[in-house]
């Protein structure tokens, strides 16, 4: 795959190239950056649905555990412990631990399997610097013409990258 | 918002990106240093001991061997288990406490701190494990099904709880530091070669800094975060109701879950901090863990600490209140003036006015004084266990049962098996894992640069304060 990309050292650069990629509505495939910058993500509005599902995870586990303590406690084997009734509001304690359990396992299954995380993957793409302090702009070569192309290189050198190249 | 100005700097020394990937890392791609490899070998020799021949004795013999008797069921092994579980709590109080509360000087001290988490779960865990007497009857405790026993285990049992919640919360502290990791793993994998290459390859489960996946990674661990936030309150709680719902003068107190979740966050700061004047001297970190973190847990520390003071004056009180003859007892006779007193008074002036003295601020910027009193504070935690484990089941209802503790030889090499455990793990982390959170780092140093006022925006707050 052949990748026009701009690379970076300074996040205040990053952002002013990351204003212009907006106006010029320039098919942006990623912004590879160090470490989180929240500005940057809501430049370009970058979403995940992980707290929703993990919500439903949450209903899933609190429905699942509760089923399971009635049916054991209650249904199946109803020991009498002092007289007290077998439906316990000592449930809620175990029903909070197992739903905690289940959301938290679901959610970071997700995740890694949202982001195709697994050891082993061979990575796309890789650059000197990519996780160190190197902030780099994909775009998919393809989906530009050379007009663009020519544009966004004049753009990408007047906010100050430090390279601009095409990879392969 | 951060303001520099208003909170002072975090990072010192105009710090750029990759001068903090190079200063975290140093302390892996340098040789270890003499003393990691003495403390590494003591750590390790207390370890061998402990867990490579006291347990399997106590194992191979019975709990025979410790000191627990009729009267004192329940000895170090649970006043360790607690121990520890309060120690466990730190990183999670520290990390996620601090970081629902945007609390932004936590990034120097998260990564230690859940380290040590993890480390102190697993030491913890040991003693339940142990204590039973008969571990490879430990499945029986899980409702594996179908059900081929006819019986459920009793879901009302607080200790069947403790089972489920101790589990739960070292899966969460562990997947939330894996997880926090994968960024500076990725880092590493980057800059290495060989064999170091391939580990960090395969542990960064091929982590790149994609806009997208930091916004799951974000959303992943706000979550994690705010699951395992709720989840310390209940652990602890939990294990306080191991006691209170017993029905011992004592133990049979409605203080014990937020006096028990208190003291977690207690010791277990007070352990961050012994730990962080360790790292930050031994990799000369002071640009990164700088006298204002010490300062602002310092001030965390103080504040608990009256907390705990008012906790032992309300047990006091309420013992009196309560007109309980035997819950009189156990302090007037029994922690006052008794067998246990020593115990007792060493607890109040270790965890209720030592740390009184961060009132001072020289005390609290001065390192070696934070380092004793943050040790002083862990011993005292420790006696605080003993005082609630011991004391009230040696001396119960009846005197003609009364029985006094005394551990042996064998309690004592168990934990310190634990703390040699606990001392390998903290030294292969510092070795092995960025102990500093290095995306954490980068992304505070941003703020730093990003927020400093200019001169006209202080001439306008300038005005603003005088009502210009």
């Amino acid at each position: 795959m052949s990748r026009l990309i701009a690379v970076y050292n300074d996040d205040n650069k990053l952002m002013d190239a990351a204003d212009q990629l907006v106006q010029m509505n320039a098919p942006v495939e990623e912004v590879i950056t160090p470490f989180v910058i929240e500005e940057l993500l809501a430049k370009f509005h970058v979403k995940s649905n992980i707290p929703l599902l993990a919500f439903f995870y949450g209903v899933m586990g609190i429905t699942s555990v509760f089923a399971a303590l009635y049916y054991t406690f209650v249904v199946d084997y109803p020991l009498n412990i002092g007289g007290k009734p077998s439906l316990s509001l000592t449930f809620p304690i175990l029903m909070f631990v197992g739903t905690v359990l289940v959301t938290v396992l679901s959610t970071v299954v997700t995740f890694f399997y949202q982001d195709s995380l697994k050891p082993g993957k061979v990575l796309d793409f890789e650059y000197p610097g990519m996780n160190d302090d190197k902030m780099i702009v994909l775009i998919d070569k393809s989906k530009i013409n050379a007009d663009m192309e020519t544009k966004l290189r004049d753009m990408f050198a007047k906010t100050g990258a430090e390279k601009v190249e095409v990879v392969e | 918002m951060y303001n520099k100005s208003v909170r002072g700097e975090l990072i010192l020394g105009n710090k750029t990106y990759a001068d903090i990937t190079n200063d975290v890392l140093r302390s892996q791609e340098e040789k270890a240093p003499l003393w990691w490899w003495i403390s590494f070998a003591l750590f390790f020799i207390l370890m061998s001991i402990g867990i490579g021949w006291a347990i399997p004795k106590t194992i191979a013999t019975g709990i025979g061997l410790w000191g627990n008797n009729n009267q004192v069921p329940w000895g170090w092994a649970i006043i360790n288990f607690v121990w520890w579980i309060g120690i466990g709590h730190a990183g999670t109080a520290f990390s996620i406490f601090l970081l629902v509360f945007r609390q932004k000087w936590r990034t120097s001290i998260n990564r230690a701190a859940e380290a040590m988490t993890v480390f102190a779960v697993l030491a913890a865990g040991l003693f339940p494990a142990i204590h039973v007497g008969r571990p490879w009857d430990e499945i029986f405790i899980f409702p594996y099904g179908p059900n081929s026993r006819g019986l459920w285990v009793n879901f009302n049992s607080p200790l069947l709880w403790d089972v489920f919640a101790i589990l739960t919360y070292l899966t969460t502290s562990a997947i939330f530091w894996y997880i926090g990791m994968l960024p500076d793993f990725a880092t590493i994998r980057d800059r290495s070669t060989g064999f170091k290459k391939k580990v960090f390859t395969a542990v960064s489960l091929g982590w790149v800094g994609k806009m997208s996946s930091w916004r799951k990674f974000e959303d992943a661990l706000a979550i994690l975060g705010g699951l395992a936030m709720p989840l310390v309150i209940a652990v602890h709680s939990i294990v306080s109701t191991d006691f209170s719902a017993g029905i011992l003068p004592g133990w049979h107190e409605t203080i014990f879950p937020p006096f028990f979740v208190v003291g977690a966050i207690f010791s277990g700061f007070s352990m961050v901090v012994t730990l962080m004047v360790i790292i930050r001297k031994a990799f000369k970190l002071q640009d990164y863990v700088t006298d204002d973190h010490f300062d602002a847990i310092a001030r965390i520390i103080t504040f608990v600490s009256l907390i705990m003071g008012s906790a032992y004056l309300i047990e006091l009180f309420i013992a009196w209140y309560s007109g309980n003859t035997y819950e009189s007892y156990v302090f007037t006779e029994n922690y006052f003036k008794g067998h246990y007193w020593l115990p007792y008074w060493l607890m109040i002036i270790f965890n209720a006015f030592l740390p009184q003295l961060f009132w001072f601020k020289k005390i609290r910027r001065n390192l070696k004084a934070i380092f004793i009193i943050t040790i002083f504070v862990n011993v005292g935690m420790w006696l605080e266990r003993y005082n609630i484990v011991v004391p009230p089941a040696a001396e119960d209802f009846l005197p003609a049962n009364w029985f006094h503790y005394s551990s042996t030889i064998i309690d004592k090499w168990v934990y310190l098996g634990t703390i040699g455990l606990f001392g390998v793990g903290v030294l292969l982390f510092i070795r092995f894992v960025p102990m500093l959170a290095m995306n954490e780092l980068k992304q505070q140093a941003k703020r730093q640069t990003e927020l400093v006022p200019t001169e006209e925006e202080k001439e306008s707050f300038k005005k603003f304060l005088n009502n210009e």
